[in-house]
């Protein structure tokens, strides 16, 4: 068989076959376009009873297990206690009890330590180790802007609904008031 | 640059500190006429000074520090030659060109003197005052700040530290090279300090594990003899190796000390211009004290609390202090006041900033955070005036209309609190309106360590710091006067409040202590309480760390301390032990009581805060153990107890409530994460009222259970 040229090949088209292919070649040019443009943004995802809940992976410091944490008497109800990490005492929050507790599964026994970005370490609960997943960067800025609120939700890629947790929103409510939400 | 040169340099830097600040202080003692009879010695203090900085900024070839230094004196030169006073114009003039001496002489350290602009000009503006008439009047005109005698005598006077000579001798280059002079970087100081504090752990854990073996061997009544005394010398041996660590310990501390501490007074001596500087600014007067300066304190904490120290300074006079046309007509003294008190008690610093200013305007503050944005209407309407003083801490507050040099850029108080907690401190805020404001600072130093007793209340330990406890004594219900809401205990001709500290700490009710129980009595402030704790531990040498900020907003807790193993134990605050007196007293309106029994802390988090929300004061303890001896002495509503807890679970709990009289018609939910009807039907057959699933524990379904079975209860009754 003869090898021909590309432009020998394309030479044979019809009008409409060319049209056709010039139309393919703009749609896998967009295509590739777009995924180059589309960065993810990594998180911690982790339950609480039916819900799933996701801080920025960039946020977290460690995963503890819950041990070795002291109550606090006197203190509002969603501190949990205080904690020795590397060497400085920090406190550990309890998620649902900032948010509204809707139930749970297991009691969290995993202590997450995560920086809020207001200069000290916290510690927040979890039922189990979180794991990392991804997310397109678009849809958590929408997320993030559409709302006000501590814990915006979002939706993956595989259609599952996350709530993304704003840990400076959600941690600085008790640098702004001393009582209890 | 030669690196033998750099060093030198690096030396002659805290040199030429030490020497400005001297020299700034007598400057402002001579313009304020407060050196009195000393005149004459702070007239050659300064000259000396200056004439220092001239000679070895010639010898190390800085020739513009010392032709600075030469002007400067050339600019006092009629006050040794002719008794003149120092005047205003002078005195800035002085104190502004130590500080271009400093900028300078501190770019020189670092290697940047080729970017100095020529000092020529300065030198020349120097001369011009210098060989200007000047009258001979009194420097203070109406607008100022002045050293009270008091500081003046707690102040401690820090000497030069290198051996460099006005007459350019040598002795710098010999100072250098002195092999006993090392450099130490920062890092490695804390390191060292981190090590004791693990070697100071380890001296914990080997007290206790030679009191276990003590007590072991105390038990050992049966036991033969020779094991008894092999035990016992094995006891005796690690009691020894116990003290010895805490020899070393102490030796280690010691030795560190000497080398990390400086006198904190090299940090507030500075502040006198400081205050003079914004009173000039704002035409106010002002007079600052300072008690506490001679204290030594690790240098790392006294250069970071520079920054801090000079702006809530600056914030007292600007924001704090009135006019003096103000406080006339307040019929106060023209002169505000300012104390700057520091304090040492263990490994805790104490910083207290106080004016007698017009105090915190609340409604301002209310006004001004809702104009910024920084609340909402109903927020502001809810604010108590504690969460209010808590806004001026806000980025971006600031009730200044106007920026001025001083203020009113928003930038300021919650750089303070953020540069306080880098340092592991807490900064609160106390006011009084036409009275003043007090600013306090709560650090940890890294050195040094507090003596505390150990006290048990409930399941947890505290501590409660030694030089706060008086007493320790045993319960006699003869000593005892029970009132109607109080119980006293009257001893050695006196009468004392005595409190049940568990009840303080809302972990219990309060109970009228049994014979025996052991009572702590506690003194501060003039103001002494008897405490009524479960079980006196002992004493410990512990290091205190502050709490992060947000934990507890009442003033409880001094700190936490690391004990044997690495868990964490309170240590409270005396003051707040005195004066607690039912501020912590269960809340107006709780419509009644809960107790949560579950051994995880995070399932007590959640429950109480369901329960709290729905009015509950709630007690929460770890065990079934617990909750019957709790409920032995305390009324609840309705008790919520988790099934799964280690020795007895929540069915043996709900048997043994339903055996007990006292307790068998208890209101009991039980929870658990297994929630099918197997496990229903085995915590309703042990005697529970209700059961839900710990997936089903949402806020409005677990307080409608209790409601619904607290009620079921009643009708029953």
């Amino acid at each position: 068989m003869k090898l021909r040229s590309l432009s020998e090949e394309l030479a044979d088209l019809s009008p409409e076959q060319r049209s056709l292919l010039e139309l393919r070649a703009r749609r896998l040019a967009t295509a590739a376009a777009e995924e180059k443009e589309e960065a993810l943004v990594y998180f911690a995802e982790f339950p609480v009873g039916e819900h799933a809940y996701a801080v920025p992976l960039e946020a977290v410091r460690a995963a503890l297990p819950l041990r070795l944490v002291t109550p606090v008497p006197l203190s509002p109800p969603h501190i949990v206690g205080v904690l020795r990490f590397q060497g400085r005492i920090i406190s550990a929050v309890s998620v649902e009890a900032l948010l509204g507790v809707r139930g749970w599964q297991q009691d969290p026994a995993v202590l997450l330590v995560v920086d809020p970005g207001f200069g000290e370490l916290t510690a927040i609960d979890c039922e189990r180790i979180p794991v990392a997943m991804a997310l397109p960067r678009s849809a958590v800025e929408a997320a993030l802007q559409g709302s006000d609120a501590a814990v915006v939700e979002v939706m993956t890629p595989d259609r599952r609904q996350v709530h993304l947790i704003k840990l400076g929103q959600l941690l600085d409510r008790r640098h702004r008031s001393d009582r209890a939400d | 640059m030669p690196t033998d040169l750099q060093d030198l340099l690096g030396i002659f830097l805290e040199e030429v500190r030490d020497l400005c600040r001297q020299a700034a202080k007598s400057v402002l003692e001579l313009e304020q006429g407060t050196a009195g009879d000393g005149a004459e010695q702070q007239v050659a203090a300064l000259a000396r000074a200056l004439h220092s900085i001239k000679g070895s900024g010639a010898t190390l070839g800085v020739d513009d520090v010392a032709r600075l230094a030469h002007a400067l004196e050339d600019l006092i030169a009629p006050l040794r030659r002719d008794g003149e006073r120092l005047d205003a114009a002078s005195a800035d003039a002085l104190l502004r060109y130590l500080d271009v001496i400093m900028q300078r002489m501190e770019a020189h350290a670092q290697g940047r003197g080729a970017e100095l602009t020529d000092v020529g000009p300065d030198v020349d503006e120097l001369r011009r005052l210098a060989s200007t008439d000047r009258p001979a009047r009194p420097a203070k005109d109406g607008a100022g700040t002045s050293a009270s005698a008091a500081a003046q005598s707690s102040v401690a006077h820090t000497a030069p530290r290198s051996a460099i000579r006005a007459d350019g001798s040598n002795e710098a280059r010999a100072a250098a090279n002195d092999e006993d002079a090392w450099r130490v970087s920062p890092q490695k100081i804390s390191a060292l300090i981190r090590e004791v504090e693990r070697l100071r752990e380890a001296r914990l854990r080997a007290s206790e594990q030679w009191r276990a073996v003590s007590s072991a061997t105390r038990q050992l009544a049966g036991a033969r003899p020779e094991i008894r005394e092999a035990l016992a010398t094995v006891a005796r041996g690690m009691r020894g190796e116990a003290d010895e660590l805490g020899s070393i310990i102490e030796g280690l501390e010691s030795e560190i000390r000497s080398i990390c501490t400086v006198p904190v007074a090299v940090i507030l001596e500075p502040l006198h211009r400081t205050v003079r500087d914004v009173c000039r600014q704002s035409g106010k007067e002002a007079r600052l004290s300072i008690v506490g300066g001679e204290l030594e304190l690790d240098r790392r904490l006294v250069q970071a609390l520079r920054g801090p120290l000079v702006h809530l300074v600056r914030n007292a006079v600007d924001h704090g202090l009135e006019s003096p046309e103000e406080r006339r007509a307040l019929g106060k003294h023209a002169e505000g006041a300012l104390v700057l008190r520091v304090e040492l008690q263990g490994n805790m610093v104490f910083v207290e900033i106080a004016d007698d200013g017009s105090g915190i305007d609340l409604e301002r503050v209310r006004q001004t955070a809702l104009a910024h944005g920084l609340i909402d209407e109903a927020a502001a309407a809810a604010m108590s005036d504690a969460e209010l003083q808590q806004l001026i801490f806000r980025p971006g507050f600031s009730t200044r209309t106007e920026v001025t040099d001083t203020s009113g850029r928003g930038v300021g108080l919650d750089l303070v609190r953020a540069e306080v907690q880098a340092l592991r401190g807490v900064l609160e805020v106390e006011s009084r309106r036409a009275q003043g404001t007090r600013f306090l600072l709560t650090l940890p130093t890294d050195l040094g360590s507090s003596f505390v007793l150990v006290v048990r209340c409930g399941e947890q330990l505290f501590g409660i710091p030694m030089h706060a406890v008086e007493a320790v004594v045993r319960t006699r219900r003869t000593s005892l006067r029970v009132g109607r809401h109080e119980i006293w205990l009257v001893d050695d001709d006196r009468s004392l409040p005595l409190r049940d500290l568990a009840a303080e700490l809302r972990i219990r009710s309060p109970e009228v202590p049994e014979e025996g129980r052991p009572l702590v009595i506690v003194q501060r402030e003039a103001h002494t309480v008897a405490l009524s704790v479960d079980e006196v531990v002992g004493d410990r040498e512990l290091l205190v760390h502050p709490l992060p900020s947000g934990v507890c907003p009442e003033p409880a807790y001094r700190g936490a301390a690391a004990m044997a193993q690495g868990e964490l134990m309170l240590v409270l605050q005396p003051q707040w032990l005195v004066h607690s007196s039912n501020s912590t007293a269960e809340p107006v309106g709780a419509t009644s009581r809960a107790l949560v029994v579950d051994d995880s802390l995070t399932a007590r988090a959640m429950h109480r805060a369901i329960l709290e929300a729905g009015g509950f004061t709630v007690h929460a303890v770890g065990s079934a153990a617990r909750a019957l001896d709790q409920l032995r002495h305390s009324a609840y509503a309705i008790v919520v107890c988790d099934v799964s807890m280690p020795d007895m679970d929540g069915l043996a709990f709900a048997r043994e409530l339903r055996r007990r009289t006292d307790t068998a018609q208890l209101p009991l939910i039980l929870v658990s994460g297994q929630d099918d009807a197997s496990a229903r039907e085995q915590a309703l057959s042990a005697g529970a009222d209700a059961f839900l699933g710990k997936r089903e524990c949402a806020s409005g379904r677990l307080l409608a259970e209790v409601s619904d079975v607290i009620a079921r209860r009643r009708g029953a009754a």
